[in-house]
């Protein structure tokens, strides 16, 4: 997977003709569609699943939830990058052009950001699983299962041409709405309940 | 245009996330189940207690009419804090990690040795007066250790605070160190908020005054 090809850095430059093809539509659908059951059967399988309050730990953690903590914070620090760098891609930005890497340095910030969630999101399900007990908890469930809904979504979309221009920007604020709620509801609550610790 | 890249993105995301799961799987036979109460199998089968009283000990030792003994014990998986409190004949134990983990025991205290049983009888708790510390075998479902627990005073002990369903249980040891799990009505647990050496912890905003178990409280 080189860097040159991947295809956000492309968005920008291929300005879907307007109205689009009729697939399209139905591509974007099916992506939609496909978010959708992934986020719904992490929601299942975190509900049905016996949750074993147990998983791996990393070394040099106090406990497995600093870890998760931790990690979440630099899938969040990441993701605010992905903000910054998109609305360079879409040169939202004052001053004009912007820089080359930046839809290479946009794919890999976005590829680790949501690799660093995956031991975390994993330790969520398997562990407590989907739970309702109090408002941040239910809160947190479901932006965790939509979080990975809209981040196939995306991945899917990426792979179309042709969409409408709004589309890709849409699918990937939904994918940043999604984590930052998500980390609002685990690591910052960790951090302010247990102050900041390693 | 190539459209491979997001594709292998997919793809990385779901092979570490099956990964990380599939290591889970694997070592959970070797992690000490998390809710005893939840398991149906009999592990006392063996029944035979690692550490029965030793028949040569001339005098039958015995404990004192109120103590509490505190071990920290060593796990693959980080510490478990094993708090044993007696009163009179009766006695009742307290392990968690502080985390998610935790299992209450209660049970007999007589000639220096005590025997304790989960709610379910699918863990229990051996031991016996070696000098002034209790020297026995802790089995949490299918896990067992070994441990040597210390005698303490207060505040060193076993605290509870329950209310509207959420149960706090807390191990304060010799040196003032807490540790304690919450456990909610639906069973799930966590980490319980701190308490202070003066018995007090603020729960929900709320600043509460924890109960001290007695070897004969009804936990």
């Amino acid at each position: 997977m080189s860097d040159s090809e991947a295809p956000t850095t492309a968005i920008p430059r291929n300005p879907p003709q307007a109205g689009g093809a009729p697939t399209s539509g139905v591509a974007a659908l099916i992506a939609v569609v496909l978010g959708a059951v992934v986020a719904v059967a992490l929601g299942v399988f975190g509900k049905v699943h016996e949750p074993q309050y147990f998983s791996i730990n990393l070394a040099g953690f106090s406990s497995g939830l600093t870890v998760k903590a931790w990690l979440a914070t630099l899938a969040m620090v990441l993701a605010l990058f992905q903000l910054v760098s998109a609305f360079a891609m879409y040169r939202l930005i004052p001053g004009g052009r912007a820089p080359a890497w930046i839809g290479t340095a946009h794919v890999w910030s976005g590829r680790l950001a949501v690799l660093v969630s995956v031991p975390v999101a994993v330790h969520c399900l398997y562990a407590l699983g989907f739970q309702s007990y109090d408002n941040r908890v239910l809160f947190h469930s479901l932006f965790g299962c939509f979080f990975y809904g809209a981040f196939v979504t995306k991945m899917l979309l990426l792979t179309r041409k042709g969409l409408r221009a709004w589309v890709i920007p849409v699918a990937g604020g939904l994918v940043f709405f999604g984590l930052v709620y998500v980390w609002l509801t685990s690591a910052l609550w960790f951090f302010d309940t247990n102050g900041i610790k390693f | 245009m190539k459209i491979r890249g997001p594709i292998v993105t997919l793809g990385a995301v779901a092979a570490l996330a099956v990964g990380i799961l599939l290591v889970n799987i694997s070592k959970q036979d070797d992690a000490p189940p998390a809710n005893p109460y939840a398991q149906s199998t009999t592990t006392t089968a063996a029944a035979t207690p690692a550490a029965p009283p030793s028949p040569s000990t001339p005098p039958p030792p015995a404990f004192p009419a109120k103590a509490d003994y505190v071990s920290k014990i060593s796990t693959a998986n980080g510490p478990i804090t094993l708090e044993i409190t007696i009163d009179g004949d009766k006695a009742v134990a307290y392990a968690c990690d502080g985390n998610t983990i935790e299992s209450w025991f209660r049970g007999s205290a007589a000639n220096g040795t005590v025997s304790l049983a989960n709610k379910d009888k699918t863990s229990r708790l051996e031991g016996r007066l070696e000098g002034n510390a209790v020297v026995g075998t802790l089995w949490i479902g299918e896990k067992k250790w070994d441990f040597k627990a210390d005698p303490t005073q207060p505040p060193g002990g076993l605290y509870i605070y329950e209310n509207t369903g959420v149960r706090n249980s807390w191990i304060i040891d010799a040196n003032g160190g807490v540790t304690g799990v919450q456990r909610r009505p639906d069973g799930s647990t966590a980490p319980a908020p701190g308490l202070s050496i003066d018995r007090t912890a603020v729960i929900d905003g709320q600043t509460i005054v924890a109960t001290r178990v007695e070897g004969a409280s009804d936990v």
